[in-house]
């Protein structure tokens, strides 16, 4: 049995390797005619294509290497090699950049979302607050700043925090998640048997 | 046919694809970060096979960036077969439906600079998004396109909820190709799921309880 699931594992990833030769050739194909044609944008296409080229010729490589008397592969990605300082270097910083967007776009959404318009806004409003002030060693110190820790006790910010998130928020979150798990089994019995054929192009 | 309540977001697709011609613009749709095995990406073309249809009737420019090459592939083939069951085969451009790349931030990099520069009036987000999620809606939000998403990762929620017009929050996301075709059985299976849930709630009560006054049947019996 555990021979069988190697071999359809197997054969799994040489489909999967098939189809990024898909991908690859899709994307040259597309860029390469919009240079051709000179559409708008044509030289990021240009500049995508080229460091394809470059990062793929120093990626790619792979060679055996005989260290007394010991066999040994070393592939373009191995660390050290130009292939690896190239994806260390330079796209994992831009992959970075792009992520550290996500902080100043929530500052923008959090700004349009959390407005006291009617009584569930204000409720998301005080919980969102609390929470923030709460996971940060800012509550604590403003309760210690205003001489209100003695009278609170071990029910601080950070508490009150911790049980939001561990209570309401939870319980949301496993509904949620409840309704997902019938709704992933309706609709894997669905495909399965043929009765929602959409997915595939029908109707 | 089985009465299912109104899911705003489905109900929605019509306006946004409406304004979309008015404006003569693209509509952008995106089945998320998963490859063919992830259920909720052949939820999502699902969804696909409705909106290309309405897109192909409408002569409405369908874009759709990839992250999987057999993603790609498979929404070719819906989104052609969309435009021959309306009887528009000529107007499909299979170079509409293209692949980017299977890294996350590259291909949001690439489906933001998509959105700034197509300007496309309507964004349907259908799929498994992870931390890309607020970046895609907020630049959607900015360039003023309707959105409307649908996704079951349960820690994405809330940025659609807050960035989109419309959200089909987890389940909804399933129960939207029987929602959009109206076939009798499709239906019938949300039926049967809104059965089950309530068979699991009256469990899961009775379970409350019975742990309360530490009757542990129950649990040992579903626990094993």
């Amino acid at each position: 049995m555990h021979g069988t699931r190697e071999i359809f594992l197997n054969w799994g990833r040489i489909a999967l390797s098939a189809a990024m030769i898909l991908g690859v050739i899709n994307l040259v194909l597309s860029h390469t005619k919009k240079i051709a044609l000179q559409n708008k944008g044509w030289i990021f296409s240009l500049i995508l294509l080229l460091s394809f080229g470059i990062t793929l010729y120093f990626a790619l490589p792979y060679k055996v290497v005989v260290h007394d008397g010991v066999v040994s592969t070393l592939k373009g990605t191995d660390a050290g090699t130009l292939g690896y300082k190239i994806f260390m270097n330079v796209y994992t910083p831009l992959s970075s950049t792009i992520f550290a967007l996500v902080a100043f776009f929530i500052a923008s959404a959090a700004f349009r979302a959390f407005r006291a318009k009617n009584f569930e806004a204000t409720l998301l409003l005080l919980s969102a607050i609390i929470v923030m002030i709460g996971s940060t060693s800012f509550g604590d110190m403003l309760l210690h700043s205003l001489h209100l820790d003695q009278f609170v006790g071990p029910y601080t910010s950070s508490w009150l925090s911790n049980q939001i998130q561990q209570i309401p928020m939870s319980a949301a979150q496993r509904a949620i998640n409840f309704g997902v798990t019938f709704g992933v089994i309706f609709i894997s019995i669905k495909i399965l048997t043929g009765i929602d054929r959409s997915y595939f192009g029908g109707e | 046919m089985p009465y299912i309540r109104s899911i705003a977001g489905l109900t929605a697709l019509e306006e946004a694809l409406g304004r979309a011609t008015e404006m003569g613009k693209p509509v952008l749709f995106l089945s998320g970060l998963g490859d063919v095995d992830n259920i909720q990406t052949l939820a999502a073309l699902s969804i696909l096979s409705h909106v290309a249809y309405k897109a192909a009737q409408y002569d409405l420019p369908l874009i759709m960036p990839n992250v999987y090459s057999v993603t790609m592939v498979t929404a070719q083939e819906v989104i052609r077969e969309a435009h021959l069951r309306a009887g528009k085969p000529d107007t499909y451009k299979p170079e509409n439906v293209y692949y980017v790349s299977d890294e996350q931030f590259a291909f949001v990099a690439h489906t933001n600079g998509v959105m700034e520069r197509l300007r496309p009036a309507a964004n349907v987000y259908m799929g498994a998004f992870y931390g890309e999620s607020l970046i895609l809606a907020e630049t959607g939000h900015a360039t003023g396109a309707i959105q409307i998403a649908g996704t079951a990762e349960t820690s994405q929620i809330p940025f659609f909820v807050v960035a989109c017009d419309y959200c089909l929050i987890g389940e909804e996301l399933y129960a939207a190709s029987a929602y959009l075709s109206k076939d009798p059985r499709q239906l019938g299976s949300i039926k049967a799921q809104d059965i089950f849930r309530v068979m699991l709630l009256a469990v899961l009560l009775v379970g409350c309880l019975m742990e309360t006054f530490h009757a542990q049947f129950l649990t040992r019996f579903l626990g094993g």
